[in-house]
């Protein structure tokens, strides 16, 4: 990523210089320092919870700052089942986020309802936020989501495309599809 | 013979003899439990003829009647009453027409105000002097019933904005209008608006993801809440008429995730109990051994929770690795950390792995050296007394009156333990004491928890002692119908391939009838109550659970607290939402 540009540089602490895209060095910055919003309903939020704990520890891949206020973090990690109740709580904390932002959806449930396909679950949050990485598992394992904000922080890196409205890795069905504002609004007031 | 079942057996013989005189109907379920059958509500009255004292509401629900099958009346309204000084259990049966008005119970139990609430809501039964009848679970503008029999499985209402929940605007204390005629002269002291509402939840770190609290405050006072639920309503209730009995285990892990070994083994134990089979010895001491880990867990997350709630972050790092230490044990034994499914219906999925014996000493010989390190963090610490001492105190006749249950009742200073009172398994072979608190506040609530632990690992080992014993017993019991064949035969024999294919798509065949089954949960009575009308599903899967009754609590504990307090409160009542909303 960075690229140096004189390899003789030694390391003494002489001052030295390198020259990157401005873009690149953001993106490292952004990845590094994750500012997670925990957004943990159900089970999946206690599995996050062992993600914070010692035994994991998430704070190695510095995303251990977790902020309740929508203001103040980066990531909203949907951790448990999206009721159909629960549902405009939710558009209204991202809404509340400020850009730039991401969202992983934590576990089958808030990926597409999951074993909960009654009338009161919401059937996947990327029906009402925009998504950007799919954890499987219910719940997903501390590795599962230690591998799932890994893979994010390659996206906010860019090494891997985000998923975009048309393009990413849309394969036809509406997956990795973004939802937009209007869209959903048309989807949270049809009754 | 226990004596306790002797009690029950002498109250079901006097009480045939009573309804004898009064023209009422009395039948017994497949647990030989008494169902009094009444046809307008006259429970009031009928608890005064009774001597014993049914002071305790365990639950209150209905079932939809739409097949006639008891009776011409719509809906069958179900009370469990429960006599704690004589340990006597009493179902009472009220049939209720589409439109009727029932009278409310909620004058005589406190508890009954939700639990109607809730039969309002996914039912439509009105309750006539009802204090707060609105809906529970679903939104207001829902439009149906959900747990009627006619209501789609998968037909969903979306609203675009969260539900608005209004207080009554006239404050509750008639001298506080007198209070504020003082300050009104000084500006700054008159700061009491009872138009500004604080809205806590449900996204807040304290309300657990799912719960809501709208308080009135006054400075920092709450003087008047409402508490309000649903967030996390999954229907789990509806799911369990829709799927077989096998396939509903997977939805109990999702009920108290913290301690879901537990609500699997209780289930389990319903469902046989309604097929009437027992299972091996082996299979019942790897149960218990369960459960005792699931209270263990259960009890380490509320505490790591309640004391980094209040800010004391280590007891979490340091409780949470006697977590991991369990999981890795649970994970061995049924291959996931959380959502286990590990009992069957007649057995256990697999039996413990090699080494189990060892890991679970290593775990009862090490974990009391950590509990006795964080209780020297925590019990005589100045800051943590001060912040629970005297706090969300709950005395005993309200703690009676509004259903509580588990370690909360026995903080309270009220000796119930379903383990020794109602007992089920092998616990009245093991030595344990029933810890009993005296204050009733959250402080007592954190000893009881932290001794309770304490009185699990003494189960844990005598258990194991056992366990010992029986090495290489069978763990499925030998009714073919219901047992699981093995995987081995499974694949190398035909008959046995039908037959497996028979139980897993088609299901067990259970006959009519109804049980309700309750166990010691990690934070109080769990039960289930099914009605079963023949056939592989059940025509109503009830959870008792004892989160809902404990955020009821809430709203009659928080009332005149602080809003720190609130916190601290929140937090003892190990309130878990998926059990609370199912």
């Amino acid at each position: 990523m960075f690229k140096l540009q004189n390899k003789n540089i030694e390391k003494n602490g002489d001052a030295a210089f390198y020259t990157t895209l401005l873009d690149t060095a953001v993106g490292w910055a952004r990845k590094n320092s994750l500012w997670p919003m925990p957004f943990g309903t159900s089970c999946c939020g206690i599995e996050l919870m062992s993600t914070l704990s010692a035994t994991y520890d998430l704070s190695r891949f510095g995303a251990e700052v977790v902020r309740f206020s929508p203001r103040q973090s980066d990531l909203l990690l949907v951790a448990g089942t999206i009721t159909t109740k629960m549902a405009p709580v939710l558009r209204t904390i991202y809404d509340q986020m400020l850009e730039p932002k991401w969202v992983i959806s934590m576990g089958v449930c808030a990926s597409s309802g999951g074993i909960f396909n009654t009338y009161s679950v919401l059937q996947g949050i990327d029906q009402i936020i925009p998504v950007d990485v799919y954890l499987p598992g219910c719940p997903p394992i501390p590795e599962g989501l230690l591998y799932g904000i890994l893979y994010l922080q390659k996206i906010i890196s860019g090494e891997i495309a985000r998923p975009e409205n048309g393009n990413g890795n849309g394969n036809g069905n509406g997956i990795g599809k973004r939802v937009t504002y209007e869209e959903a609004m048309g989807i949270m007031n049809c009754k | 013979m226990n004596l306790k079942h002797i009690n029950q057996e002498i109250f079901n013989n006097q009480i045939k003899e009573q309804v004898k005189e009064q023209d009422l109907n009395i039948t017994f379920d497949l647990a030989s439990q008494p169902i009094l059958w009444i046809n307008t509500n006259i429970i009031p009255d009928l608890l005064k003829k009774f001597d014993l004292h049914f002071n305790y509401l365990t639950d209150l629900t209905c079932y939809d009647n739409v097949d006639k099958a008891d009776g011409n009346k719509r809906f069958i309204l179900v009370y469990q009453l429960y006599s704690l000084e004589n340990d006597i259990r009493l179902r009472i049966k009220l049939p209720v027409d589409e439109g009727e008005v029932v009278p409310s119970l909620s004058s005589i139990y406190l508890s009954a105000n939700w639990l109607e609430r809730e039969v309002f809501d996914l039912y439509g039964i009105t309750f006539s002097s009802h204090p707060d009848l609105r809906r529970i679970m679903m939104d207001e503008r829902f439009i149906g019933h959900p747990l009627r029999k006619e209501y789609p499985l998968k037909q969903r209402m979306q609203f675009a904005d969260n539900i608005k929940i209004n207080l009554d605007r006239s404050p509750t204390d008639p001298n506080k209008n007198d209070k504020n005629a003082n300050k009104e002269n000084d500006p700054l002291l008159n700061l009491y608006n009872p138009e500004i509402l604080l809205n806590l939840g449900p996204s807040h770190p304290a309300m657990h993801g799912t719960l809501r609290v709208m308080c009135r405050l006054d400075g920092e006072n709450i003087e008047d809440l409402k508490c309000e639920l649903g967030y996390l309503h999954r229907g789990i209730e509806k799911l369990g008429e829709n799927l077989t009995y096998h396939q509903w285990i997977v939805h109990t892990d999702r009920l108290n995730y913290c301690s879901a070994l537990n609500n699997n083994i209780a289930y389990v134990m319903t469902v046989e109990k309604l097929l009437s089979i027992n299972v091996p010895e082996r299979s019942i001491w790897i149960r218990i051994i369960c459960m005792e880990i699931s209270r263990i867990i259960d009890h380490l997350v509320c505490i790591a929770i309640n004391a980094l709630d209040m800010g004391a972050m280590t007891i979490f790092w340091h409780l949470y690795h006697w977590r991991e230490v369990a999981y890795t044990m649970i994970e061995g034994l049924c291959g996931m950390r959380l959502t286990t499914t590990y009992a069957r219906i007649g057995g256990m999925s697999y039996d413990t792995y090699d080494g189990f014996e060892e890991h679970l000493q290593d775990f009862c010989e090490k974990l009391p050296k950590a509990l006795d390190e964080v209780q020297n963090l925590l019990s005589n610490n100045r800051i943590w007394i001060d912040r629970t001492k005297g706090v969300g105190v709950l005395t005993k006749e309200q703690a009676l009156t509004l259903s509580a249950s588990g370690p909360i009742l026995r903080a309270s200073g009220v000796p119930f333990d379903l383990r020794r009172d109602f007992p089920y398994y092998f616990y009245p072979d093991l030595k344990f004491d029933v810890v009993v608190g005296s204050a009733g506040d959250v402080y007592d609530r954190y000893l009881v928890r932290m001794e309770e632990v304490k009185q699990s690992i003494l189960i844990l080992k005598q258990s194991l002692k056992e366990l010992k014993k029986l090495k290489g017993a069978p763990i499925w019991t030998d009714v073919p119908q219901i047992a699981i064949p093995d995987k081995k035969d499974v694949y190398s024999k035909m008959e046995v391939l039908i037959h497996h294919f028979k139980i897993f798509m088609e299901g067990i065949n259970v006959s009519k009838g109804e049980v309700y089954n309750s166990v010691e949960g990690p934070n109080g009575e769990l039960g289930f109550y099914i009605v079963s009308r023949g056939g592989p599903k059940a025509w109503r899967m009830r959870i008792k659970s004892p989160s809902f009754l404990h955020f009821q609590l809430a709203e009659h504990m928080l009332k005149n607290e602080k809003i720190p307090d609130a916190i601290a409160i929140i937090g003892s009542l190990n309130i878990i939402a998926g059990e609370m909303d199912r």
